[in-house]
């Protein structure tokens, strides 16, 4: 097809140039099939160049077969002319890349350098040369005819060709009617500028004198009309037009240059017209430059335009309808971008992938979007999550491991395109994608920088919209959280107002009977505390309590209550922190704790059920001490009634001597007594009733109860108490079960063994900071590692032990708040003790 | 207490059942005199005419067997009743085989008591020799 146009217009080319003869001449004014050859070779790549060559010697030589000149001479002048072709084309690819625009004044000067004038310019010389080696004319008149014929011929033909084959198609789409009938009128109006010439110069019409002389000069307004209106594609036809149309008038007319020669008539002519061409091609282009230059401007102004709107757009917007906003703003984006297609991605938060938010495609070119962006577009994908551009101009472009893009890009019919993250701070949140369908597209560097500020302006969007949907779900999450907490929660701001409350709140507060909790938001809590003040201490401490944490004088206030429930006691506990927050305030959490009371009371009697069966097998480990104790009484108000009786039988009774035995039965009596209440004491049954007790009396008391033991096990047992009371809080009977429980334990180990040193070492003082230590060391076997072993339950180092001494001693003591402690003496035997806080006002 | 009366020691470290005995025996005419412990009794040098020893059994310091045996090996041959707080069986046996004339458990009665006292007081007046049993 090329081969078969290339040869068509250059028979054609040469035809108008064989009419296009000055009368009398045999050079035409205008040669027109080099410069066709010169279009050929600037239009096809340089690959397709031989072929074009080829094609036109068949029209060469089938011009040239009716002349009389020599075949050899013939394929010469070809050789010649395909080798002007060769350099205009050559020079003017050299130092453009698009020679086919004549857009810009520069590419102009550069086409009429090269083409224009080098090309004939070199030549020349060669044609010349054949010419006269064939002896039929002079060089240097062959060599200036053939120069300003083709230099006049590719000023007006290579535009005029060129502009045709690239620029006729889109016009002719484009156009309008008004462009088609303006086409219309300047075609006219060269042809009627022809016809006047034509006339005038055959003198029949002398309306204008010397019209004739100079038939160009009526061309120029219609050429300026193209210049200006037609850019240089028109001007270069136009142009085309008057030169042949010039030169047809010329030819009809016998007198245009007279007196001149026929040569110099034909040199004046060409110069005249090479003359109008080049100002003309030059002033084309530079209006055309001036007109790109001022649409570039206008489609900027529109772009920015578009930006600014996009902008204000997504400014305005809430989060939740951001996503009906992007649909509607990448359809106006890719309409205005002149894409095909354009889809936004955003990369989920879950999975790490993009995900596609909106796909627009140009209605009838794409309507197929791309759904799996990482199943159809693996390595695309991973660029983008990597924050790199994709410039894809061709499926080329894609490296060779992108085997599924490549595959996906034909299956879509995507030819180019471009990928670009949407960045917010230095994360990917999603891409923007543009792609074009039809053919390979250059994206030029200022089109890409708006594409940036586009995708810039998208990820902008996308991360506000992901903030506020994390900042709703972090809203969502707290309320939730409220909501499930199933303690009652207040939020009070500085003045002890209440902001904000959770479902709980005024259930319990209304509950509890603590009436200035059973609030809600709004209600001034603090107020309504202080009112009742007067009347509810608890109202009073809790009103304290707030001042003063929101006030930052406390670090936090809780109040533990009570109240009578329809199904018996309620326990509550009121907790006050302050709220870290900027304005300050406090947080208020009301729980119930009825249950975990009930627990704990019932904990505590199990306790002292406990501790009452331990003091029960204490008190049986007792007995033979006791029997004894009780004995010593018994046997002296025994023997002292019998005396007392003797003495009265006997009737010789002094008086005084009776008394004195009552006053010791009385005597023996009351010591038996108070060994009994002792005991009565150990076994007594019943929960614990806190009291001021001094360690060192109870000491005393209980070391008084196993003294007959130690005796009756040949244990000396030594006291070394204070002088001064040391006063602690505590049940005196669970206190007094401890030591107890220590001492028999001592007497346990030091056993029957007869070679120790048989000897209790109990000891009171004062310890640490405010607390007080009972110490009880002896002189047994000591215990078996591990000796922290001796408190756990059951752990018993003694055939008939119960195991549960040591262990109840430690709950007891905990309970108090202190700590209970054993191990190995250096020298043999074991020391357990423990360790008390001493009661408030002792510790002054 | 008529003169040359039997004397009754006894030994107890408890001050009200020192004194209530001591008041009882001198109802029944015995001569008595009492000691807190084992060293307080051993000071006070051996006996002269009949008499017994009312020995309590646990005292703090020596108790009543370990005097027993030392009064036994130094050739002081007072009879002796023991008397004790939280007696057993075995402790009565090994008591009596050792020699003691009897063994009385607190509280105990004025007849045991007097019974013992008059029967060991008895044995003191004969001879030394026909006392011992070995």
């Amino acid at each position: 097809v090329l081969a078969l146009c290339v040869a068509v217009a250059y028979f054609l080319g040469a035809r108008l140039g064989l009419f296009l003869r000055l009368p009398g001449h045999t050079p035409s004014v205008l040669w027109p099939p080099n410069a066709l050859l010169t279009s050929a070779l600037l239009l096809v790549p340089p690959r397709h160049w031989p072929v074009c060559l080829l094609a036109a010697l068949p029209a060469h030589l089938s011009l040239n077969l009716d002349t009389e000149w020599p075949s050899a001479f013939v394929a010469t002048i070809f050789v010649t002319n395909c080798t002007e072709a060769l350099i205009s084309a050559s020079l003017l690819r050299g130092i453009s890349d698009r020679p086919t625009e004549f857009d810009s004044v520069h590419s102009v000067l550069g086409f009429v350098v090269t083409v224009a004038l080098l090309g004939p310019f070199l030549s020349s010389f060669l044609d010349a040369f054949v010419v006269v080696s064939f002896g039929l004319e002079s060089y240097w008149d062959v060599w200036r005819a053939r120069f300003f014929s083709n230099v006049l011929t590719s000023l007006t033909v290579v535009p005029a060709a060129v502009g045709l084959l690239t620029r006729a198609g889109p016009w002719m789409r484009h156009a309008t009617r008004a462009r088609w009938l303006e086409a219309a009128a300047l075609m006219a109006a060269l042809v009627g500028v022809w016809l006047l010439v034509s006339a005038w110069s055959s003198e029949r019409l002398p309306v204008i004198p010397g019209a004739a002389r100079a038939p160009l000069v009526f061309f120029l307004p219609v050429i300026t009309w193209a210049v200006v209106r037609f850019g240089p594609t028109g001007a270069s036809v136009a142009m085309l037009t008057a030169t042949v149309l010039t030169i047809a008038a010329a030819a009809r007319s016998t007198d245009m240059f007279l007196p001149l020669t026929p040569d110099r008539t034909l040199l004046g002519l060409q110069l005249l017209l090479i003359a109008v061409a080049i100002p003309h091609l030059v002033l084309a282009a530079a209006i055309e430059e001036r007109r790109q230059a001022s649409s570039a401007l206008a489609a900027r102004l529109r772009f920015e335009e578009l930006l600014s709107q996009l902008s204000q757009a997504f400014v305005h917007v809430p989060g939740e309808r951001m996503g009906g906003v992007l649909e509607t703003w990448v359809r106006r984006v890719g309409e205005q971008l002149n894409v095909d297609g354009l889809m936004l991605y955003r990369r989920s938060d879950h999975s790490g992938e993009l995900e596609l938010r909106s796909d627009w495609g140009r209605p009838g070119v794409r309507d197929e979007p791309i759904v799996r962006p990482h199943a159809d577009f693996p390595w695309v994908c991973d660029e983008i999550l990597a924050n790199r551009e994709i410039v894809i101009e061709g499926i080329d472009d894609l490296p060779a491991d992108a085997v599924q893009d490549r595959r996906s890009m034909e299956r879509h019919g995507l030819v180019s395109g471009v990928g670009l993250p949407l960045v917010a701070g230095d994360r990917v949140v999603g891409s923007l994608g543009f792609v074009s369908m039809a053919e390979r597209t250059h994206w030029a560097p200022d089109l890409l920088a708006r594409l940036r500020l586009v995708a810039e302006i998208f990820g902008n969007a996308i991360a506000r919209q992901r903030n506020e949907e994390a900042l709703r779900e972090s809203e969502a999450l707290k309320s939730a959280i409220l909501g499930s907490l199933t303690s009652g929660v207040a939020v009070l701001d500085r003045r002890g107002c209440i902001i904000a409350v959770n479902e709980h709140w005024r259930g319990l507060g209304c509950a509890s009977s603590l009436s200035c909790t059973c609030q809600t938001t709004g209600d001034d809590l603090l107020a309504a505390c202080q009112r009742d003040a007067e009347s509810d201490d608890r109202a009073k401490r809790m009103s304290d309590g707030i001042s003063a944490v929101i006030a930052g004088v406390a670090p936090h206030f809780v109040l533990q209550h009570s109240n009578t429930g329809d199904d018996g006691m309620r326990y509550w506990v009121l907790a006050v922190h302050p709220l870290h927050h900027a304005d300050g305030g406090a947080v208020v959490t009301h729980a119930e704790i009825t249950e975990r009371k009930r627990v704990e009371l019932e904990a505590e009697a199990a306790r002292a059920e406990l501790a009452h069966m331990a003091r029960v097998v204490t008190m049986g480990e007792l007995t033979a001490s006791l029997a004894h104790e009780l004995n010593q009484p018994l046997t002296a108000i025994v023997a002292n009634a019998q005396a007392a009786r003797r003495l009265l039988d006997l009737q010789k009774v002094p008086p005084e001597e009776l008394r004195a035995v009552l006053g010791d039965i009385v005597a023996d009596g009351r010591r038996a007594g108070a060994v009994i209440q002792r005991t009565r004491e150990m076994l007594h049954k019943g929960g614990p009733s806190p009291a001021r007790v001094d360690l060192g009396g109870l000491v005393r008391d209980v070391a008084a109860l196993v003294t007959n033991d130690a005796l009756l096990r040949n244990v000396t047992m030594q006291l070394s108490l204070p002088q001064a009371p040391a006063v602690v809080e505590g049940d005196r009977i669970q206190l007094q079960q401890v030591v107890l429980n220590l001492l028999i334990n001592a007497l346990e180990a030091i056993g029957d063994d007869p070679t120790n040193a048989r000897l209790i070492h109990v000891r009171a003082r004062s310890a640490e900071e405010g607390t007080v230590e009972v110490l009880v060391r002896d002189t047994g076997s000591g215990m078996p590692a591990p000796v922290a072993r001796v408190f756990d339950a059951f752990y018993t180092t003694k055939p008939s032990g119960m195991g549960m001494g040591l262990p109840i001693a430690r709950s007891i003591i905990e309970a108090h708040g202190g700590t209970i402690h054993a191990a190995n003496n250096p020298g043999g035997g074991a020391t357990v003790g423990f360790r008390l806080p001493l009661a408030a006002e002792a510790r002054a | 207490v008529i003169a040359g009366a039997p004397t009754v020691f006894i030994v107890d470290d408890d001050l009200s059942v020192r004194r209530s005995l001591a008041r009882l025996l001198t109802t029944f005419g015995y001569a008595t005199e009492t000691f807190a412990g084992a060293r307080e009794f051993l000071e006070r040098g051996p006996a002269e005419g009949p008499g017994c020893l009312l020995l309590d059994v646990r005292m703090p310091e020596e108790s009543g067997f370990e005097l027993f045996e030392r009064l036994k090996s130094t050739g002081r041959d007072l009879p002796v009743i023991f008397i004790t707080g939280h007696g057993d069986i075995p402790m009565a046996v090994r008591a009596i085989k050792a020699g003691a004339v009897d063994f009385l458990v607190k509280p105990f009665d004025e007849d045991a008591l007097i019974n013992a006292v008059e029967q060991a007081v008895a044995q003191s007046r004969k001879p030394s020799s026909l006392r011992s049993r070995g």
